[in-house]
């Protein structure tokens, strides 16, 4: 048996344990994601002892394969887990969107759930399940499901960490969110291969959460698949490119229900602030931004069409001025060398041909309606769609707080006051932000003495009070509602 | 203005207290929200809740903090780590540690009602002494700056009474007040704001009187 695989997964345990006793010292005081510091504690204990106990005649552990399911756990448990867990997610969480994007999962998939935060250095966001790695790493060693037992799900969310205190960008994270909602957990195919299929079924059964909330069923997924794939009589087998832009623009959709214009300012915020250049290219796995914007403005002209607000978004093209000087159409970020196209696209090379993408464009333009009803009746049927009537109700009043630097938490007077909800609350500080800052800025003598000091100081100040008080206003309408449940 | 015409000094209390924290703050009204319980409005004072963002001082390499000479913002900053509890989290408040902590209610002042701040007495008979004074039209929440002077570890718990506000009339009512160009440090702070002490105007006096002093100061 190899010795050194058993004396790498002991060093690695050892590790973790060092590691795990900083982060207990740190998050002691957050007793929810004291359940995740100790399931880890309680799973590197068992990987240890079975290593430790190793015997390759008699030890049940004793086998390759055993021990290639323990190693498989640890660098779960390292790689997965640990990150979620350590300093971020404690230290430098931003409360209220963390609050807030627990509240969507709750809603969404009718279970609670603890939001780590996971800031970073590089300008991206992204949504990580790391519930259901150790819950798979407790199915495999025999332990009882802690985490399963527990009911509450664990999800980390990445974002930038110089702009932790954007609450505008953090919408974005909504997006990443809506790709949990829609996207089945992927079991990793190595996991297959170590345990078999069959064992993989049976695990899968066990620690499979029941989500109440699935916009993208296998088979609702399989019919738009049908359906775009009929647009494509080019004899490319395109699945694996198409399910990718699919996911995009469902994820996109999610954001865009749930959050309504808000949405797409972030999106055209994050690419503004984008230097990579490369944000209007196709790829394998991402639809251009151009064409995804294309999918944003439908939504948001049927969304805000007679409303009173729709002219406070007229600076949103601004976003897409750099869209649309770059060449018109970039091939994908990463181009196959040549005679080295990718197996697992069915021989599908993006070089090939130019034209694929755009039948790809229209096939799925042409299907826009189509996969906006599909979303919105999953969202509405549990409730988190904000429809075009909440955003026109909610936000005026809203937007007339921040005016007057005021955060936006409730509507409503007196004994009649309610918590405004996280969509109502980011669309006013857009709207504020977009629309009405000059106006800010001209009615507070402090931002408009910065603006006369340095021409876009009193500006960007402004911009930061909004998002500010816009994060102030979250945090308290979440805690109010909090509070009134508790009591 | 709807409010009723101030008196200099007056005491806010009771249905005067209550009519202007119901009034909008375009129309005078003091704005204290959001208040999770109405008994946090009592005859004369009313009840503030410790926030959830907190800024802990820190030992650095860095021996001294000098408002006069090291760079605004980034030098006050530079002693502080900010961190963050829930509702239903603690923090712990060592002996004789430093933190800046804040209210949860965001306050906003018309131009002719100042407000005192002070801490409840039960947190002062357990080590921690708050106090604190807001200029007409200030706005944000307010930064608490916590030191526990017991000689035992104290838990602090977001959400908990800490400290209790008494507005007070101003007659005639402050001009441009708080947020005028240059007084407003503080405008609209969301969180536990460290000091901005360096910003403040009179340090070019001050380096004068220094520089014709021949020395550093120190």
């Amino acid at each position: 048996m190899d010795q050194e695989l058993v004396a790498a997964v002991l060093r690695q345990s050892h590790a973790l344990e060092q590691r795990l006793h900083t982060v207990r010292a740190n998050a002691f005081a957050s007793p929810r994601i004291k359940v995740l510091i100790d399931a880890t504690q309680e799973l590197n204990d068992s990987i240890r002892t079975r290593f430790t106990t190793y015997d390759e005649d008699h030890s049940d552990a004793g086998t390759e394969r055993s021990l290639e399911r323990l190693w498989f756990a640890m660098v779960d448990l390292r790689l997965v887990v640990l990150p979620a867990i350590e300093h971020g997610s404690v230290r430098g969480r931003p409360i209220e969107v963390m609050l807030a994007m627990e509240q969507l999962f709750k809603v969404a998939l009718g279970q609670e759930c603890v939001a780590l935060s996971s800031p970073g250095e590089r300008h991206e966001y992204a949504a990580l399940d790391v519930w259901r790695r150790p819950a798979v790493a407790a199915e495999m060693l025999g332990l009882r499901p802690r985490l399963v037992d527990a009911g509450v799900r664990f999800v980390r969310l990445r974002f930038s960490d110089a702009e932790r205190d954007n609450v505008f960008l953090h919408c974005n994270l909504v997006h990443e969110v809506g790709h949990e909602l829609i996207k089945p957990f992927h079991w990793d195919d190595v996991l297959s291969v170590i345990l078999g299929d069959e064992a993989v079924r049976q695990l899968r059964s066990r620690v499979e959460p029941q989500p109440a909330f699935n916009a993208l069923s296998e088979d609702a997924k399989a019919l738009a698949m049908h359906e775009l794939l009929a647009h494509n009589d080019d004899g490319y087998d395109t699945s694996g490119v198409l399910l990718n832009w699919l996911e995009e623009l469902l994820a996109d959709l999610v954001g865009l229900v749930v959050l309504g214009p808000a949405a797409a300012l972030a999106s055209a915020e994050w690419l503004n602030l984008s230097t990579t250049g490369a944000a209007d290219r196709w790829s394998r796995t991402h639809p251009r931004w151009s064409f995804r914007f294309d999918l944003h403005r439908e939504y948001l002209d049927e969304e805000l069409d007679g409303s009173s607000l729709s002219h406070e978004l007229e600076n949103y093209p601004r976003a897409l001025v750099y869209l649309e000087s770059t060449h018109a159409r970039h091939v994908a970020e990463a181009l196959p060398v040549e005679g080295h196209e990718s197996e697992s696209f069915g021989g599908f090379s993006i070089a090939r041909d130019e034209a694929f993408f755009n039948a790809l464009e229209q096939a799925l333009q042409n299907k826009f309606a189509y996969l906006r009803s599909l979303v919105a009746d999953g969202l509405g049927r549990v409730g988190l769609q904000f429809a075009p009537a909440a955003f026109r109700t909610q936000v005026p009043p809203l937007v007339e707080q921040l005016m007057v630097l005021i955060p936006p938490s409730t509507t409503g007077e007196g004994d009649a006051q309610v918590p405004a909800s996280y969509p109502a609350i980011v669309n006013a500080g857009a709207m504020v932000r977009f629309g009405r800052l000059d106006d800010l800025v001209s009615a507070v003598p402090a931002l408009a003495a910065d603006e006369r000091r340095s021409r876009g100081a009193g500006q960007f100040r402004a911009e930061e009070l909004i998002s500010g008080l816009a994060r102030k206003a979250i945090a308290d309408a979440l805690m109010f509602e909090r509070w009134r449940r508790a009591r | 203005m709807n409010a009723e015409r101030p008196v200099p000094g007056r005491l806010l209390a009771g249905e005067r207290l209550r009519r202007r924290l119901a009034l909008p703050p375009t129309s005078g009204g003091i704005k204290v929200a959001p208040l999770l319980e109405p008994t946090q409005i009592e005859q004369v004072t009313v009840d503030v809740r410790l926030g959830t963002e907190f800024q802990v001082s820190l030992h650095t390499r860095t021996a001294v903090f000098d408002p006069a000479r090291d760079e605004p913002d980034v030098a006050a900053a530079s002693f502080f780590q900010r961190t963050f509890r829930d509702f239903g989290e603690s923090f712990v408040l060592y002996p004789g540690s430093f933190v800046l902590g804040c209210t949860f209610e965001y306050l906003r002042l018309p131009l002719d009602v100042c407000a005192e701040l002070n801490g409840r007495s039960s947190l002062g008979r357990a080590g921690i002494a708050i106090r604190g004074f807001l200029q007409p039209g200030y706005m944000g929440v307010l930064t608490l700056e916590l030191v526990n002077d017991s000689g035992t570890t104290l838990v602090l718990e977001p959400g908990m009474r800490v400290a209790q506000l008494t507005f007070f009339e101003v007659d005639p009512p402050a001009g441009a007040a708080y947020f005028a160009p240059g007084a407003a440090k503080y405008l609209a702070a969301t969180g536990a704001q460290v000091t901005r002490v360096a910003e403040e105007n009179d340090w070019h006096v001050l380096a004068r009187m220094r520089q014709a002093r021949g020395g550093s100061g120190h």
